[in-house]
């Protein structure tokens, strides 16, 4: 039945199987061209620099506590990634009235517009969301609050983004320390649940 | 054509009748006479299927079978296949090899200038006419990595070796070819 010479040129016929990079998803042979502010692009480039660094940050990371992690970005540039952590803070106003300062939700995942709204609710006081210098974003709540917020934040987001006590840190240090020395001032201090 | 293209930008999809689906065979089968003599045709397009057309902006028609984009045009102009399709079966159409320097503009979207065509590093696979789809490929690789229209016929190409010499309409990793569904 099959007699048809068009069975020899069947051969030319039969689709190619072509398989496309897993990662990028055109064929591998043009990883390197793609245009360089594609997301493609960039998973292709993360990609390569775990896979030249995979066995030695093994050893890296696991001696490494909570602080920073550094990331080399192909190119040779160092970007520094800091542990997702959350700081809070106590400012005081005036001679009575005090700003509580909550840090570093967004570094969980947590939307910062929900949590303001959240903490305002609960302490019945004004919750805004400010600029630090240092680029990363704030809630500020009026009123002296640290151990309420704490809580807080355990109990809300705790289960759903992963904060845990380690996470939580309060800066017990004067108000201009604070500022300056954010990070080096951390006093890591546990909340007693009761 | 799909530099900046997502599934959002589809206006309709409709099923369409089947002598209108004939009708964009004969179309595809004309332009690729490949297709045609080697069969593959009635596996692309197989004729108890129905399939559908989306309408995108620029008054472009993308036809789809099962939800996988197949063919695609502008306006009354000619049927392309979108490049996953070229993939399969590259020997459809017309091979242009371009030299490596023009793969990462090509792949930005830019359209193909004659020299980059008759450099040392290209390849005329083929002769083609003005106002053809042809295959881009690039020096080196095995794989097409776009679909584009002739602006001047390769013989043009050699003597005025000027100007663009392919139109770039259908890159690897463009607005099309991310969307490897329209559902």
């Amino acid at each position: 039945m099959a007699s048809s010479s068009d069975r020899g040129h069947q051969a030319a016929g039969i689709p190619l199987k072509v398989t496309y990079d897993p990662i990028t998803g055109v064929p591998a042979e043009f990883n390197e061209y793609l245009p360089k502010d594609c997301d493609e692009h960039k998973k292709w480039k993360a990609a390569q620099a775990a896979a030249a660094e995979a066995p030695a940050a093994e050893l890296q990371n696991l001696k490494l506590p909570a602080e920073n992690i550094e990331k080399k970005l192909p190119g040779g540039k160092v970007k520094k990634k800091s542990r997702p952590e959350v700081i809070l803070e106590r400012n005081t106003r005036n001679k009575k009235k005090c700003v509580t300062t909550v840090l570093g939700l967004d570094t969980f995942g947590v939307k910062l517009q929900d949590a303001s709204k959240l903490f305002g609710k609960k302490f019945a006081s004004g919750a805004a969301i400010t600029k630090n210098p240092m680029e990363k974003d704030q809630i500020d709540v009026q009123g002296d609050f640290l151990d309420q917020a704490a809580e807080l934040i355990l109990k809300t987001y705790g289960k759903d983004k992963g904060i845990s006590k380690g996470n939580i840190f309060i800066i017990e240090n004067k108000k201009k320390a604070a500022y300056f020395g954010d990070d080096d001032d951390d006093d890591e201090d546990d909340i007693i649940m009761t | 054509m799909f530099k900046k293209f997502s599934t959002e930008e589809i206006s309709t999809q409709n099923q369409i009748k089947s002598s209108v689906q004939r009708g964009i065979r004969a179309k595809v089968c004309a332009s690729y006479p490949f297709l045609e003599q080697t069969g593959v045709i009635d596996d692309i397009i197989p004729k108890k299927e129905q399939g559908a057309i989306a309408k995108c902006p620029e008054h472009v028609q993308v036809f789809t079978l099962n939800g996988i984009p197949l063919f695609f045009a502008q306006r009354d102009g000619p049927w392309y296949p979108t490049l996953r399709l070229l993939h399969k079966y590259p020997d459809m159409m017309v091979k242009l090899r371009a030299d490596v320097g023009a793969i990462k503009f090509v792949l930005s979207g830019a359209n193909i200038m004659a020299p980059g065509l008759t450099s040392a590093g290209a390849t005329i696979h083929e002769e083609a006419e003005a106002d053809a789809p042809v295959a881009i490929y690039a020096e080196g690789k095995t794989h097409a990595m776009a679909v584009g229209l002739t602006k001047m016929s390769t013989q043009q190409m050699r003597e005025i070796n000027k100007g663009i010499g392919v139109d770039n309409i259908h890159y690897l990793n463009d607005g099309l070819w991310k969307n490897k569904t329209f559902t």
